[in-house]
C-alpha cells in the first residue's frame, strides 16, 4: 500500500473527525436558544447567577476560543457531568459502549453471512424460481422493523417456547465476581434473542446489494475465460464470482457501519439491554443534553475509525485500490 | 433506459423548416408513447410490482375511504378498559388510555401516508439542489459540497435524529422535518452521478454548442432525464421514511396528539402487552407498517429493474 | 492419428430468446488439419464467434447446438458429457480472447490466472506450473519480474501478450482466437500479429482466428472462410480466395479495407444490412444487397456450396453454383 493513499485517507479522516465536532457544536451551543441550560441542569434567571454560569462554562469568550475548548474537551473525553446520572458521562458511558458493541458484534456477522450467502445462491440463480423467492422473501424482510419481529420472536421463543429470558443482559440480581463460565453462559443466553432479530431484520440490504453484483459480474468477460479453461461452475463460482462481487459489497458494509452502530438501539429498548440506544433515548426524555452530546459524538467517532481501518483492509481485497 | 433526446426543443431544431420540425416533434412523441408503453409492460409484467401497487391502493383506501364508515375520533380517550380485550363494537381492542385500536390503526394509515409522501418530498428537493448543483457547477464547490455530503453521510442518522428531537421538541411537523433533514444525503449523491452521465451525452453538448442556456438545459435536458433514474430510489426513501417513523415512536420520539402505528407499538412494549398476551396492541400496527413498507419496497425494485437494464440481461 | 484435427459438420447453432429461435450458425461445415491455421471472416452478427464458442461448447445459457457434428480428433464434441468437456477445453483447444475486453479477472495476478488453468489439467506442483508461466511470460515477450503483476498494471499489448500465454498454458493442439487484435492501437495489432506468426511456426500450432478483420487473416492464416448470416459463403486456400474472389460478398469485403499498397481508392462501403436471423431471407441471405442477384433465382433458392476445384468452395447462384 503506498505511503500516499494511506495520508489521504488520514486526511480525509481528519476532515470528517473535524466536521462531526463542529457540527456537535453547532447543534449543541448555538442551535438552540439557551446554551446554560444546554450545560447546566438549572434554569437560571437572575442576570448575576447566570452571568456566573457564562464564566464557569467559558460561554464569555470570543466563538473561535469557545470552540477550540470544545475541541480539547471532545479530544480529552471530557463531557461533563450527567444531568440523569450524577456522575462523569464518560463514566457511565464507557460500560454502555461496551453493551452495544456486544450485541453488534453478536449480531452483525450473522447478518452479514445470513446477506451475502443468501446473495450469492439467488444470484447464481438469476431470474430462476429460487432467485425469486429469496428476493421476494428478503423484500418482505426488509420492511419489518427490527423491533417488531424482536416482538414476534419475543412473543414464540421467549412467551409460548419459554426458550429465552425476556430482558436483560445478565439475570436480574446474580452477582459475578469475573467473567467466567457461568457468566459467559447467561450472557449468551440473553443475547440469543435480541442478536438473532437483529441479524435477521438486517441481511436484507447486504443480501440485494450481493444479488446484484454477482448478477452483474456473470455477465464479464473473465468468467467466460474461466469457463474456457475447464473450470466447472463451482470452481468459476467461487474462484472468479464472489471475489470479484466482494467489493462492492464491501464497500457497502462500510458505508453501513453507521447503521449497525445504531440500528440496534430499538432492540436495545425492547429487550431492556444497557447500551447507548437506551441511554440515548432516556436522555432525550430527561433533556440530559451532555450525555446526548458526547453519545453523538463517540457514535460519530466510532464509524470514523472503523471507516479508516476498513479502508486500508479494503487495498487488499481490491488491489486496484493500491496503486492509484 | 435510452433517453429519448428531446432534439425538437433544442435551439438548432428551431432553425428547420416548420414542416421538418412538426415531423421531428410527430417521431419524438411516438418514440416516447413506444417507450412509455414497454416500460407499462414491463412493470405490469413484474409481478412483485403490481403486487405492491395493489397492497398501496387498500392503504389509501384505508386511508381515505374507511374513515367515511368508519366513526373515530383522535382525541376520544376512556372509551373501554386500559388494554382492553376485543369487544364487538370494538374488534381491535383498547390501548392504555382506553382508545380505540382499530381508529388508530386507520387514522395510522393516512399518517404513515403523509410521513412517506412528506419527507420523500424534502429529501427530493434538497437531494435534486445538491446534487444537480454540484454536477453541474463542478470545480471546488463540488469537491466542497460531495464531501461534507459525505461527512454527513457517515454520521449516524438515528441518534442525530434523537439529538434533533430533543432539541427542537417532538411536534408531527417537526418529525417530518427531522426525517427529511437527516437522509437527503444518499440521493444526493445519486443526483449527482446521474447528472454527471447524462452531462457528457452528445445532445447536451450539442444543445450548449448552438447556444442553449445553461438553465435551459438543466430545466429542459437534465431535469427531465434525472428524474426517472432516481424515481426507484425515492419510493424506496418513503419507505426508509415510514420504517425511521415507526422506529422513532416505538423509541418515545412521536406527538402525542398524533396517533401512529409506532406509538401502538410503544405502548405494546410498555404495558408488557408481548408477554401479557395483548396480541391486539402489537399484531395489527406491525402487520400494517410491513405491509405499507413492504408495498413500497415492492413498487421500488420494480422500478429499479425496468430503469436499470443491467439487470434485465440474461 | 488421422490428418485431420478439427472437422465441424452441418453445425447448426440456435439461440431461443423470448420470440422464438435465432438461427445463429446455419449447417456450417469446414475442417482443419493438424498445425495448419483458418480464418473465419464476417460481419459482427454473422455467426463466426457463435460457431467457435461452438467448438468448446461455451455458449451462453439460451445458445444450444441443434444438431451437427464437430469432430475433434475422430472425437464428437458436441455429445461429450460435462466432465470430459471440462477435461477438454484448454488442454485440448485453449482460447485467445480479445484483451481490450474484461478478459482477465481484476483481482487475481495475471500469473496465478495461467496458473490456475495449468494446475487445473496437470499433475505438477504450484512451483513448477509458476516456472512455466515464467517461461511463457518470456515466449510471449513480457519481462518476467513482472510475474506478481495484476492486470490493470498492464498495457493494453501487455495484456493481449499475457492473454496469448494463457492459451498457451497447457499446450493445446487447437487454439482458437476470438478478435485477438482488435481494440488495439495499430502499432501493437502488428506486433501482436508477428507474435502468433511467430508462436505458430515456433509451437508448429492449429489455430482457428475469428476476426472481421480481413487483412488479419490474410497475414496469418492458410485458409479462409467467409461467413454471412450463419453460413458459410466462401471457403478455400486464403491466397486463391483473395486473388481469385468468387462471391460477391467477399468481393466487397476486401473492397472494405484500405490497402496501403496499393493507389489512393475510395473505400468502398456495403449497402445495406446483414439480414434478420430470427427471420432469414429465402433463397441466397446476400441477394438484398448484392448487385448481381437475379431475381426469380436468388431470392428464391438457396445457393449449395460446391467445389470450384483446388478446395475452393463458393455458394452462389452466378458462379456455377447451379449446376
Amino acid at each position: 500500500m503506498s505511503l500516499r493513499y494511506l495520508s489521504k485517507r488520514l486526511m480525509y479522516t481528519l476532515f470528517v473527525f473535524l466536521f462531526v465536532v463542529t457540527f456537535n457544536f453547532v447543534l449543541f451551543r448555538l442551535m438552540p436558544g439557551d446554551p446554560v441550560a444546554m450545560l447546566s441542569k438549572e434554569i437560571v434567571s437572575d442576570p448575576e447567577a447566570r452571568a456566573a454560569m457564562e464564566k464557569l462554562y467559558g460561554l464569555d469568550k470570543p466563538l473561535p476560543i469557545q470552540f477550540l475548548n470544545y475541541l480539547k474537551s471532545m479530544i480529552t473525553f471530557d463531557f461533563g457531568q450527567s444531568f440523569q446520572y450524577r456522575e462523569d458521562v464518560w463514566t457511565v458511558l464507557k460500560d454502555k459502549i461496551a453493551n452495544t458493541l456486544i450485541l453488534g458484534a453478536a449480531s452483525v456477522p450473522l447478518s452479514i453471512i445470513i446477506g451475502v450467502v443468501g446473495g450469492i445462491i439467488a444470484g447464481a440463480h438469476h431470474g430462476k424460481k429460487l432467485d425469486i423467492g429469496i428476493t421476494s422473501f428478503t423484500m418482505l424482510v426488509y420492511a419489518v422493523p427490527s423491533f417488531w419481529l424482536a416482538m414476534i420472536f419475543l412473543l414464540i421463543f421467549g412467551v409460548k417456547l419459554g426458550w429465552a429470558p425476556f430482558n436483560g443482559m445478565l439475570t436480574a440480581g446474580v452477582q459475578y465476581n469475573s467473567v467466567n463460565w457461568a457468566y459467559l453462559k447467561d450472557l449468551f443466553r440473553h443475547l440469543a434473542l435480541p442478536a438473532i432479530s437483529y441479524a435477521l431484520a438486517c441481511f436484507g440490504s447486504y443480501l440485494m446489494i450481493m444479488r446484484g453484483s454477482i448478477v452483474d459480474i456473470y455477465g464479464e468477460d473473465f468468467v467466460l475465460t474461466a469457463r474456457a479453461k475447464g473450470l466447472s461452475e463451482r470452481q468459476v463460482r467461487n474462484r472468479h464470482i464472489v471475489p470479484n462481487a466482494m467489493l462492492p459489497t464491501t464497500n457497502m458494509i462500510v458505508m453501513s457501519l453507521a447503521f449497525i452502530i445504531t440500528g440496534a438501539f430499538s432492540i436495545e429498548v425492547l429487550f431492556t439491554w444497557p447500551g447507548m440506544g437506551r441511554v440515548m433515548v432516556d436522555s432525550v426524555m430527561r433533556r440530559d443534553y451532555p450525555m446526548l452530546q458526547a453519545s453523538n459524538y463517540i457514535i460519530a467517532l466510532m464509524v470514523i475509525i472503523a471507516n479508516f481501518v476498513l479502508d486500508i483492509l479494503y487495498t487488499y481485497i481490491d488491489p486496484r485500490v493500491r496503486v492509484e | 433506459m435510452e433517453n429519448i433526446k428531446n432534439t425538437a426543443n433544442t435551439p438548432e431544431a428551431q432553425q428547420l423548416s416548420p414542416e421538418l420540425l412538426e415531423q421531428l416533434k410527430q417521431r419524438e412523441k411516438e418514440l416516447r408513447a413506444r417507450k412509455r408503453k414497454m416500460n407499462m409492460k414491463l412493470f405490469f409484467g413484474n409481478k412483485r410490482a403490481v403486487f405492491g401497487c395493489c397492497l398501496l391502493a387498500c392503504f389509501f383506501i384505508l386511508a381515505f375511504v374507511v374513515p367515511l364508515f368508519y366513526e373515530y375520533d383522535h382525541e376520544a380517550y376512556a372509551l373501554g378498559p386500559r388494554v382492553g380485550a376485543p369487544t364487538p363494537e370494538y374488534p381491535l381492542g383498547f390501548d392504555e388510555l382506553g382508545r380505540d385500536v382499530l381508529g388508530i390503526l386507520i387514522y395510522g394509515a393516512k399518517a404513515s401516508l403523509a410521513i412517506g409522501v412528506f419527507v420523500t418530498l424534502i429529501i427530493a428537493v434538497i437531494g435534486t439542489v445538491v446534487g444537480i448543483s454540484s454536477a453541474y457547477i463542478g470545480g471546488l464547490y463540488d469537491t466542497i459540497v460531495m464531501r461534507i455530503t459525505e461527512a454527513f453521510m457517515m454520521v449516524p442518522s438515528l441518534p442525530l435524529m434523537l439529538v434533533l428531537a430533543a432539541i427542537v421538541g417532538q411536534n408531527f411537523t417537526n418529525i417530518i422535518w427531522i426525517l427529511g433533514l437527516t437522509g437527503w444525503t444518499g440521493t444526493a449523491r445519486l443526483v449527482r452521478s446521474q447528472t454527471l452521465s447524462i452531462k457528457q451525452r452528445t445532445y447536451i453538448e450539442r444543445a450548449r454548442a448552438v447556444g442553449a442556456s445553461e438553465s435551459y438545459i438543466m430545466f429542459k435536458h437534465i431535469l427531465p432525464n434525472v428524474f426517472p433514474l432516481i424515481f426507484a430510489e425515492l419510493v424506496l426513501t418513503v419507505q426508509n421514511a415510514i420504517i425511521s417513523e415507526t422506529t422513532l415512536a416505538f423509541l418515545g420520539i412521536g406527538d402525542p396528539s398524533v396517533p401512529t402505528w409506532g406509538q401502538l407499538l410503544r405502548s405494546a412494549r410498555q404495558q408488557g402487552a408481548v408477554s401479557g398476551g395483548a396480541l391486539w396492541l402489537f399484531l395489527p400496527a406491525g402487520l400494517c407498517i410491513v405491509l405499507l413498507a413492504a408495498s413500497f419496497v415492492f413498487i421500488g425494485y420494480g422500478f429499479d429493474e425496468i430503469l436499470n437494464p443491467k439487470l434485465r440481461r440474461r | 492419428m488421422s490428418e485431420r484435427l478439427l472437422e465441424v459438420k452441418d453445425l447448426r447453432t440456435y439461440f431461443k430468446i423470448t420470440a422464438g429461435e435465432v438461427k445463429a450458425v446455419d449447417g456450417v461445415s469446414f475442417f482443419l488439419n493438424h498445425s495448419e491455421s483458418i480464418g473465419l471472416v464476417g460481419e459482427s452478427g454473422c455467426g463466426k464467434t457463435t460457431t467457435a464458442l461452438s467448438t468448446i461448447r461455451l455458449l451462453p445459457d439460451n445458445g444450444y447446438i441443434h444438431s451437427g457434428q464437430i469432430l475433434f480428433e475422430g472425437r464428437d464434441i458436441t455429445n461429450l458429457p460435462e466432465k470430459e468437456l471440462r477435461d477438454f477445453r484448454w488442454a485440448q483447444a485453449s482460447m485467445i480472447f480479445q484483451g481490450a475486453m474484461n478478459a482477465l479477472n481484476p483481482v487475481q495476478k495475471v500469473s496465478d490466472q495461467i496458473v490456475e488453468a495449468i494446475l487445473l489439467h496437470e499433475k505438477v506442483t504450484k512451483r513448477d506450473a509458476l516456472e512455466r508461466v515464467k517461461g511463457l511470460f518470456d515466449l510471449v515477450g513480457i519481462d518476467v519480474k513482472r510475474v506478481n503483476a495484476y492486470p490493470h498494471e498492464f498495457s493494453g499489448g501487455m495484456r493481449q501478450r499475457a492473454i496469448i500465454a494463457m492459451a498457451l498454458a497447457c499446450n493445446p493442439k487447437l487454439v482458437i482466437g476470438d478478435e485477438p487484435t482488435t481494440a488495439l492501437d495499430v502499432m501493437v495489432q502488428a506486433q501482436i500479429i508477428d507474435l502468433i506468426n511467430d508462436l505458430r511456426h515456433k509451437l508448429n500450432m492449429s489455430m482457428l482466428m475469428i476476426t472481421h478483420d480481413l487483412s488479419i487473416i490474410t497475414e496469418t492464416c492458410d485458409r479462409i472462410a467467409v461467413m454471412y448470416a450463419g453460413k458459410i459463403v466462401e471457403y478455400g486456400k486464403t491466397d486463391v480466395v483473395v486473388r481469385k474472389t468468387l462471391h460477391p460478398y467477399t468481393d466487397k469485403l476486401i473492397h472494405a479495407f484500405p490497402n496501403i499498397y496499393q493507389p489512393r481508392v475510395m473505400v468502398e462501403s456495403i449497402p445495406g444490412d446483414p439480414p434478420d436471423l430470427f427471420n432469414p431471407p429465402a433463397g441466397c441471405r446476400f441477394n438484398a444487397r448484392c448487385e448481381h442477384a437475379v431475381k426469380g433465382l436468388c431470392d428464391c433458392k438457396e445457393p449449395p456450396l460446391v467445389d470450384m476445384g483446388g478446395e475452393h468452395f463458393v455458394a452462389c447462384h452466378l458462379r456455377g453454383g447451379n449446376q
